[in-house]
């Protein structure tokens, strides 16, 4: 049985077309391969995350998350940079922002949810912690030989227990 | 032709500025906002003929961007890059008022397709720029730090050399008169040519030094120096750049019969931050 909720999945398999269609049009990819589902990020990750917000009901977030050196790859790729091309933490969380902004306006598209606003994308520079009211789903996807996890925070409550408090 | 790129992504409207070059749209004066209230106020102190803005940004998005320009029954043309893919929001900015909508991810292709009929004739050579400019037998100082300050998104600083430029280990620049005839020469040494390529889309300054050691310019660095050197091109009355030489060597042949029979010639210091100071020379 899957242990990511159909909720999570459907917007996991999205995000992950869409940043298949940003590697291949803007990343000068050959597209991306999907890896396993994992329940947390390793403590070398860092990423950015954006907020999908639909005109009722809760909001989930979508993430891009990668170690160190695949972040400023990415980078460097959106810029159309070379390999060793120096880039500031700034201009990193910059381009990861937009990455995460490119693939998340891609799965809403795909969904075909087209109620949700998407907030404006946050850079996270250390180890993501979503804390007992979200819940994590995420899948790992490899660009070449970049690994990345895609993943969608959504609130820890929502698939069990419907809100009464609006 | 002159077009404003609004996106609170520094990165993101570098990518535009570089796909349009991409897609064949040379010689713009393209100049950047970080936000709707910034293009906005931009905007109505001079308005470019064309604005792409991103839709999702902090004060004005960019569909109350296109509202306010409507209201205010603007001539300029907008057009909406963003993320938003959505069919309700295709069809939002256009009863807006955008002229066009281009989805991200994009291609140089989907910048062609929008775009060709908005910013004149596509193709390397164009130079719609120079309507803008004001053209003579050679740049001024100012005109060339205006220009070059357009282009660059760094502070750029041009004065007048104190010596001429070195003839050898150049990269040229060729260009021509309508009868195809060698009307002006541009010519600076690879590391100058490589900052200008460089800083351009903000290319490391390290990779100039590597450039510069291996004695070649990366295809990007090229692809840049093409385009300052088109610009330097639309500057010039009568004359359109024909080719740019990055083999380097000694000038030789017609382009040095140019430049000792040189009716006109400005040599220049060209300082942009964060890169070496290189040197630049334009004779006709």
């Amino acid at each position: 049985m899957d242990a990511i909720d159909p909720a999570a999945r459907h917007w996991l398999d999205a995000a992950v077309s869409g940043f298949d269609e940003l590697a291949v049009s803007m990343l000068e990819a050959n597209g991306v391969e999907k890896g396993e589902d994992t329940e947390a990020l390793s403590n070398d990750q860092c990423g950015a995350v954006i907020a999908l917000v639909p005109e009722q009901g809760d909001s989930i977030e979508l993430g891009l998350f990668s170690n160190r050196e695949g972040v400023t790859r990415l980078s460097r790729a959106l810029l159309g940079m070379e390999e060793g091309d120096e880039l500031s933490e700034d201009e990193v969380a910059d381009c990861v922002g937009e990455l995460i902004n490119i693939v998340a306006g891609n799965a809403k598209g795909a969904n075909g949810n087209s109620t949700y606003r998407l907030g404006m994308p946050v850079y996270v520079a250390g180890p993501l912690r979503p804390g007992s009211r979200a819940k994590f789903s995420g899948c790992g996807v490899r660009m070449d030989d970049i690994e990345v996890t895609l993943c969608v925070l959504s609130p820890s409550f929502a698939s069990t227990k419907p809100r009464q408090d609006r | 032709m002159r077009v404003l790129i609004v996106d609170d992504s520094k990165a993101m409207r570098m990518i535009v500025k570089r796909t349009l070059r991409s897609a064949g749209f040379t010689g713009l004066d393209v100049s950047e906002a970080g936000d709707g209230a910034e293009a906005l106020s931009a905007i109505q102190k001079s308005p470019p003929d064309v604005v792409l803005t991103d839709w999702n940004m902090p004060n004005l998005n960019g569909i109350e961007l296109v509202r306010k320009l409507k209201e205010q029954n603007s001539p300029v043309t907008i057009g909406v890059v963003t993320s938003e893919s959505s069919a309700e929001m295709r069809d939002e900015a256009v009863a807006a008022g955008a002229a066009f909508f281009i989805t991200k991810p994009f291609t140089a292709e989907t910048f062609g397709q929008a775009l060709d009929g908005l910013l004149g004739q596509a193709g390397a050579g164009s130079s719609d720029g120079a309507t803008t400019q004001a053209q003579s037998a050679v740049p001024d100082v100012s005109g060339l730090r205006t220009a070059l300050a357009r282009l660059v998104p760094r502070n750029v600083d041009v004065a007048q050399a104190k010596s001429k430029a070195s003839e050898k280990g150049t990269v040229v620049a060729r260009y021509h008169d309508a009868d195809g005839a060698l009307g002006a020469v541009a010519f600076a040494d690879l590391s100058s040519t490589a900052c200008f390529g460089a800083a351009l889309t903000l290319i490391p300054a390290g990779a100039v030094k590597d450039a510069v050691r291996g004695g070649e310019l990366p295809q990007n660095m090229r692809d840049n120096a093409n385009e300052v050197f088109n610009v330097i091109g639309s500057l010039m009355s009568g004359v359109k750049l024909a080719e740019v030489i990055f083999e380097g060597g000694d000038v030789q042949g017609d382009v040095k019969g140019k430049i000792s029979s040189a009716a006109h010639r400005l040599d220049v210091q060209v300082e942009i931050t964060g890169y070496p100071p290189g040197t630049l020379s334009i004779v006709r």
